[in-house]
């Protein structure tokens, strides 16, 4: 169109008679008052610093955000947070990214097409609010308040969860553990009764054996962890990994053993079968501080040489011996750690027991340098208690939830673990009736085990008939529901928080808003109170406070300070608490004992009884003729017999062994043929599910995932590096896994990237890659066919210079893989055939 | 003082008209980019006479079929493109320079830009919380400063206001609109599958390379 200026005046004359233009845009004024200085740029003049938590990932470090005029320049660690100690990773470093993520969901959406088509319109809250409270509203008043299903992925705003679904009534709160840590905290929680996190004393040990822990990359305390082993190291630590992949773990350890999957365990017990009989185990301690004699579990393990241990596992028997001796000689100053390596299989739960009662044979449990832990998972809730009032936990049951086939899921209360796993498939097989859905911070349409299953049960209006969903980004997810709710980022909300110390004192932290939220993001903080007050029915009772803030000064009014002290520092740790060593050897004072009853057999020692079970309280153990507290198990030692297990099972028809066996991965027993392979999945050290693929600056870093295979196996197969490979992936041949029939499972098409540092009989696979739906910097898979809604035309920012990279979504060759004993997600097992294309 | 001549007063006028004219175009460019299409516009539309296709100046700011929509219809339907276009998810045209340019931040540089000029020029956003407009590059945000700039030179009292105000246009137009946004109104024009998507960022887009052959002048 050219025009020429009477053009313009004739067309602006049509104009200004259509808009009446300015009277409808009010965007620009002059100023009424005096200009400021004069634009300075970027860093210059008033900067502040607010202290805050990251939640790039879930390890929520402390960090500083460096703010100036409402915007976030950089972020930097928090030297006074007590477990991250003012480091962080790339990904915190990455949070402005995240933050002003181009792409970013910033308004309510509601769908106006078919849903999955991908048409939407922008809605205001109050039009949100009102459809989703009538829903929620119809829902609770039938009475079956269960059928309100909510999906959360990481969550660090428990307390605001839980008010909600508690006072609405709903107990289908549904959870990822099972994705994640299942196995291992179940493992810890059977054998010492206590907490669930990999929280070694690395900064004082000397030695360190890790069983596939990629702390260095994706550990739930990635930075903590990394930061402490660093300067273990450096104080003359030796680490050695065994893992069937080279991560930059392994890469950061003296010694790396590549593994067959699945073998931990046999590795485990070999090297308690070497300390056994040659007696270097810490005898006394054994047969003091565990429930089974030094002598049996020598006899137990005699089964296990470092012969048998490599024909399983691949590493030299010679290697076993060696790194047993070394470990138990560096003991107590020497340790394990394990988390989503050995547990994340199908025999991931015995795995974990028999490492973890690697430290009981030596003797380190909870001295410097050794295994410890701490009994709180995050800040102390009797020093903080929740804000009054507190609804009641829901009577109403739900099928889903509950999932009884694992009989460890959720055997400890306080630990609700779940089953995730299993949720979608027992939603399309109709175990639970469900009328809504409600997704936070999760992305279960690609970052679930069958993720097609996923799909195809979220876009079914029969099976869920109303989904919305609450993210800082669109996603696979969000395509599939009918309103999408913009969430605020972990830079725009608050949170009291705080992780297992790796210092192993408890401490408390705050997250605050560190800019106001952009455009209309909201916080659950503020969307729970008016959805409630909106539904009623009593729901509102447990909203007194007019904002946030309020609840907070009243949650943090223990902190010398209260409140303002929090705003100020962002973390605080009680100066009266110390180190959580030994605590098994605490005594117990005279007033602990006053009125206890002593059980002349076992030692235990018990004070009144629970309310609930009508049994006697244990609050320690005699030992030696002292009092003391033990361990937090039924028999207040270390339960490497549990009986507890074997009973759980026999509840659900299952037998289980009492002590840690290694039980051979099904399908890997049956062995392999020339061209099948065990796929392993891992995250990268710049990446965190489906949240950090927003991020531009992070997504340049790493955005691409061929498949690593070994040189060897490539060359029996007949391929090159780079080349194309369909592969096909098949469910578990395993009558106690669901579906359990050596079907396949999914097939995708990838290249090859070919390196000795994977197993010759694996494949390697990352997440955080194949997203289709999120814009063009998360989601530029090279296949997005048959997917609803993505527009593979649309155009894609110069920034992107990767759009062509290769990015395959690994759900669509995971099955759903249930362990039998805690429904932890079998992640490294499952069977693939490849083949060249 | 000299009374001016009335050629210069006849320019002076001419020059008003012009003003007032950019200044109308500006603002329905902002209007269109910054919200959804309401009933009140969309009257206005229908009743400017440019609704429909084949208009005989190419303009057609309505199209036929939402015309005949009863008035919710016709909303909800512009409201899915005016979605697809700019809002997302996965909006087909992010409307923010920014983004635009690569940048990895919303805002970015291109957002400071736009606030180093109202600063120097003594302007202010006031709207954009209230349209959640999430940061000065949007694309609505030059068009309404070059709506305001060029109301203060239709209405300027005197010589000396409306050269300032044409300078100060001049200079938005160069440091942040175009650098990009010709480029960007041709991408809208060309993906909108609605009108006014499509004739509005032609117009403006037109109306742009005539400020560019001005500044080249
Ligand atoms: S480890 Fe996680 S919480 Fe810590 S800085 Fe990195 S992303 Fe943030």
């Amino acid at each position: 169109m050219k025009l020429d200026r009477r053009d313009f005046l004739k067309i602006g004359m049509v104009a200004s008679a259509a808009v009446a233009a300015p009277g409808l845009l009010h965007l620009v004024a002059r100023k009424t008052y005096p200009n400021r200085t004069a634009w300075q740029g970027k860093t210059v003049g008033d900067v502040k610093h607010i202290p805050s938590m990251c939640q790039a990932c879930t390890t929520a470090c402390g960090i500083i955000a460096h703010v100036k005029d409402g915007r976030l320049l950089t972020v930097s660690g928090n030297p006074a947070d007590p477990n991250s100690r003012g480091a962080i990773c790339a990904k915190g470093a990455a949070s402005p990214s995240i933050l002003y993520d181009p792409y970013r969901v910033l308004h309510p959406l509601k769908r106006v097409g078919k849903r999955g088509e991908g048409k939407w319109k922008r809605i205001t809250w109050e039009e949100a609010y009102a459809e989703i409270a009538d829903k929620l509203k119809k829902i609770r008043e039938s009475g079956h308040p269960e059928e309100f299903a909510f999906q959360q992925g990481r969550n660090r705003s428990a307390d605001a969860v839980n008010r909600f679904l508690d006072a609405f009534g709903t107990p289908s709160h549904f959870n990822h553990r099972a994705l994640c840590s299942a196995n291992r905290r179940s493992a810890i929680l059977s054998t010492i009764g206590d907490t669930d996190w990999d929280l070694g004393d690395f900064e004082n040990t000397q030695y360190v054996l890790n069983f596939g822990c990629n702390w260095a990359e994706a550990h739930q305390g990635h930075i903590p962890i990394a930061t402490r082993m660093m300067k273990g190291r450096e104080r003359g630590a030796k680490i050695v990994t065994f893992e069937a992949r080279l991560s930059n773990t392994a890469a950061l350890s003296d010694e790396w053993f590549c593994v067959k999957p699945g073998t931990d365990g046999v590795i485990a017990l070999a090297m308690a079968h070497v300390i056994c009989s040659e007696g270097l185990w810490d005898k006394a301690w054994f047969d003091t501080w565990s429930n089974y004699s030094a002598d049996d579990y020598a006899a137990h393990v005699a089964q296990y040489t470092p012969e048998r241990a490599a024909a399983e596992s691949g590493v030299p028997a010679d290697a076993i011996r060696r790194i047993a001796r070394e470990f138990a000689g560096a003991a107590p100053r020497s340790t394990t750690i394990c988390a989503r390596g050995s547990h994340a299989h199908r025999n991931g739960y015995y795995n974990d027991r028999a490492i973890t009662i690697l430290n009981a044979l030596v003797g380190n449990m909870g001295y410097v340098g050794g295994w410890c832990w701490h009994p709180l998972s995050g800040f102390d809730k009797k020093q903080h208690p929740e804000p009054e009032p507190i609804p009641p936990k829901p009577t109403a049951k739900s099928v889903i939830a509950d999932a009884k086939d694992w009989p460890l899921a959720n055997a400890y209360p306080g630990f609700g673990m779940k089953v995730g796993t299993i949720v979608y498939l027992w939603i399309k097989e109709k175990k639970q009736k469900l009328s809504a859905m409600m997704t936070y911070n999760t992305d279960q349409a690609w970052s679930w085990p069958e993720m097609g299953l996923v799909q195809e049960v979220l876009k079914d209006e029969t099976l869920i008939p109303f989904h919305f969903c609450l993210d800082v980004m669109y996603s696979e997810t969000a395509q599939l529901a009918d309103i999408i709710l913009p969430w605020t980022t972990y830079l725009e909300r608050w949170d009291i928080d705080a992780r297992p110390s790796l210092g192993l004192v408890d401490y408390v932290g705050l997250r605050q808003p560190v800019v106001k939220p952009l455009g209309e993001s909201k916080d659950i903080r503020e969307i729970f109170p008016e959805l409630a007050r909106r539904i009623g029915g009593g729901m509102e009772k447990y909203y007194p406070w007019k904002t946030t803030e309020e609840y907070l000064e009243a949650y943090f009014k223990n902190v010398p300070g209260g409140f303002n002290y929090m705003k100020k520092h962002g973390a605080w740790v009680d100066p009266k608490k110390k180190p959580n060593y030994v605590p098994y050897l605490k005594q117990l004072s005279s007033a602990d004992l006053e009125g206890s009853t002593t059980d002349p057999a076992t030692g235990i020692i018990t004070k009144g009884e629970d309310p609930k079970t009508k049994k006697p309280i244990a609050i320690g153990i005699m030992i030696n003729g002292i009092a003391r507290v033990g361990f937090k198990t039924p028999s207040r030692k270390v339960e490497v017999f549990s009986k507890f297990l074997v009973d759980k099972g026999q509840s659900v028809g299952k037998t289980f062994s009492p002590l840690p066996i290694y039980s051979p991965i099904p399908d890997h027993e049956l062995g392999l043929t020339d061209d099948q392979l065990i796929m392993i999945s891992f995250k990268w050290n710049v990446h965190n599910a489906h949240r950090t693929m927003q991020s531009m600056w992070l997504q340049e870093i790493q955005h691409s995932n061929p498949a690593w295979v070994n040189p060897a196996t490539a060359s029996r197969l007949g391929l090159k590096d780079g080349d194309w490979v369909e592969v096909t992936s098949y469910r578990p041949r395993d009558a106690l896994v669901p579906h359990g029939d050596g079907s396949v499972c999914g097939t995708v098409k990838t290249r090859v990237r070919l390196t000795e540092g994977v197993h010759p009989q694996v494949i390697a696979m990352s997440h955080n890659s194949g997203r289709w739906a999120g814009g063009p910097v998360a989601a530029h898979a090279d296949e997005p066919s048959n997917v609803p809604g993505f527009d593979a035309d649309a155009p894609r920012p110069s920034g992107v210079w990767w759009k062509n990279a290769l990015s395959v979504a690994q759900n669509n060759l995971m099955p759903v893989y249930p362990d039998p004993i805690t429904g932890q997600q079998a992640y490294h097992d499952t069977i693939v055939r490849l083949r060249k294309v | 003082m000299t009374p001016s001549s009335a050629s210069e007063r006849s320019e002076r006028h001419v020059a008003r008209i012009d003003a007032a004219a950019r200044r109308d175009l500006y603002a329905l460019g902002a209007r269109i980019f910054a919200v959804e299409v309401d009933g009140e516009l969309l009257r206005r539309l229908a009743s400017s006479g440019l609704a429909g296709a084949g208009h005989p100046d190419g303009l057609g700011l309505l199209d036929d079929d939402i015309a005949s929509l009863d008035e919710h219809d016709a909303i909800e339907e512009l409201a899915a493109e005016y979605c697809r276009l700019f809002i997302g998810p996965h909006p087909t045209c992010p409307p923010y320079a920014s983004t635009q340019r690569g940048e990895a931040l919303l805002g970015g540089r291109a957002g400071a830009r736009v606030l180093g000029f109202l600063e120097r020029h003594g302007l202010e956003l006031t709207g954009c919380a209230a349209l959640h407009i999430a940061s000065p590059d949007h694309v609505a945000v030059p068009l309404a400063v070059l709506a305001t700039l060029y109301a203060e030179a239709a209405a300027a009292p005197d010589e000396t206001s409306a050269a300032a105000a044409w300078s100060a246009a001049q200079e938005l137009l160069v440091q942040s609109v175009l650098p990009w946004m010709p480029g960007y109104l041709a991408t809208v024009a060309s993906s909108a599958r609605r009108e006014p998507y499509r004739s509005v960022p032609r117009l403006l887009a037109a109306l742009l390379e005539e400020e560019r052959d001005g500044l080249a002048r």
